[in-house]
């Protein structure tokens, strides 16, 4: 366990950033954000799950957050412009797997 | 989609573990990556805010119509509002302009009203007469025709020897001298007619005109100048008062 206190420390230094830093994002890219925002969670928490089944990799966690975060967006982006919903479908797909991840997580924990 | 976490990809931990320095930049990466996601979740929760908690992506078609219907009705009632208000105010700004033009109108005439009433001195283009008279041949009469001559040829203000003629002046005699209310005017009397020059010479100097009928007289020579700047004394008793004479209501 205390190899989660650098990744808590910087979750609440995040966190401390974006309330001091007044930065909005426009309204039409709001929906990017969102599936960026889910993709990056999915990722946290598959990190978390990796970390107690003790397959943590510190270089696959960054390397899957970032690429998750921006391919998500950037899918999505890529659906609206051919006019398909990848949204949904993204959605979809990373809701599934942070439940996977979530259960996954629940029974390492309650064993 | 495979967007997934590859971290589910068998990786024994430790089994590539890098060593010391290396370790301590992953470790860097990590809280790194993790201030991202903190940042990016206030982020998100802050646009989320800023949309109203309206989440559209979750609401049904039929929710959505209502919704467009609504804020259709909102848009349609606000711009009606604008529309109501911008004609109030084209209202109000066109009583503002016809309001400052009356009162400049209002200038004029009072300056005008100045002007005729002698309240204040003014000054202007126009003639001069300077009417001699050896003889005594010249009457009230002469100087009443001769005011109503100068008017209708478009003169705006007499003075006569430095009294101007105004709405109320008269002529009459005393003894065998002239006056002009009541003040005993010498020869040679020196006319001034502020107007049109050009006008006033050419209708003074008609044959059969004011001049030639004064110049018939015997000893009266009445040579006619023009004078660039006259000046019109203003009236030289009190203000005027009306004792019986009332503004008619409409």
């Amino acid at each position: 366990m205390r190899r989660l206190y650098l990744p808590l420390l910087g979750l609440m230094l995040g966190v401390a950033i974006g309330l001091v830093i007044e930065f909005r994002v426009p309204a039409s890219y709001a929906r990017y954000l969102s599936i960026a925002v889910l993709a990056a969670l999915v990722s946290t928490f598959g990190g978390l799950r990796a970390l107690l089944e003790k397959k943590f990799n510190d270089w696959l966690f960054i390397t899957g957050f970032l690429s998750n975060t921006i391919l998500a967006a950037l899918i999505t982006f890529l659906g609206d412009r051919l006019g398909v919903n990848l949204y949904l479908a993204a959605t979809v797909a990373f809701g599934v797997r942070l439940f996977q991840h979530l259960a996954a997580i629940r029974r390492r924990v309650l064993r | 989609m495979e967007l997934g976490t590859r971290e589910e990809e068998p990786l024994a931990a430790g089994a590539a573990r890098p060593p010391g320095r290396s370790r301590r930049l992953l470790g860097w990466g990590l809280l790194l990556t993790l201030a991202l996601l903190g940042f990016l979740l206030v982020l998100q929760a802050r646009s989320q805010q800023m949309l109203g908690g309206l989440d559209l992506q979750a609401r049904s078609v039929d929710e959505l119509g209502g919704l467009i219907g609504t804020l259709s009705q909102e848009v349609e009632r606000l711009q009606d509002e604008a529309t109501d208000l911008k004609s109030q105010l084209a209202a109000r700004e066109s009583l503002f302009h016809s309001d400052t033009a009356l009162t400049s109108q209002e200038e004029l005439n009072l300056e005008a009203l100045e002007l005729v009433t002698g309240r204040r001195s003014g000054r202007g283009p126009g003639v001069v007469l300077e009417i001699s008279d050896e003889q005594g041949k010249l009457t009230p009469f002469e100087f009443e025709a001769m005011v109503s001559e100068l008017r209708s040829s478009g003169a705006e203000a007499i003075v006569i020897d430095g009294t101007r003629v105004e709405f109320d002046s008269f002529f009459g005699t005393a003894g065998d001298k002239l006056t002009l209310n009541g003040r005993e005017l010498e020869p040679p009397y020196i006319v001034q007619a502020v107007g049109d020059q050009d006008d006033l010479v050419s209708s003074l100097e008609l044959p059969g005109g004011l001049l030639s009928n004064l110049r018939a007289l015997p000893g009266v020579k009445a040579p006619l100048y023009r004078e660039d700047r006259i000046v019109v004394p203003a009236r030289d008793q009190d203000d005027l008062v009306f004792e019986y004479a009332r503004r008619a209501e409409n």
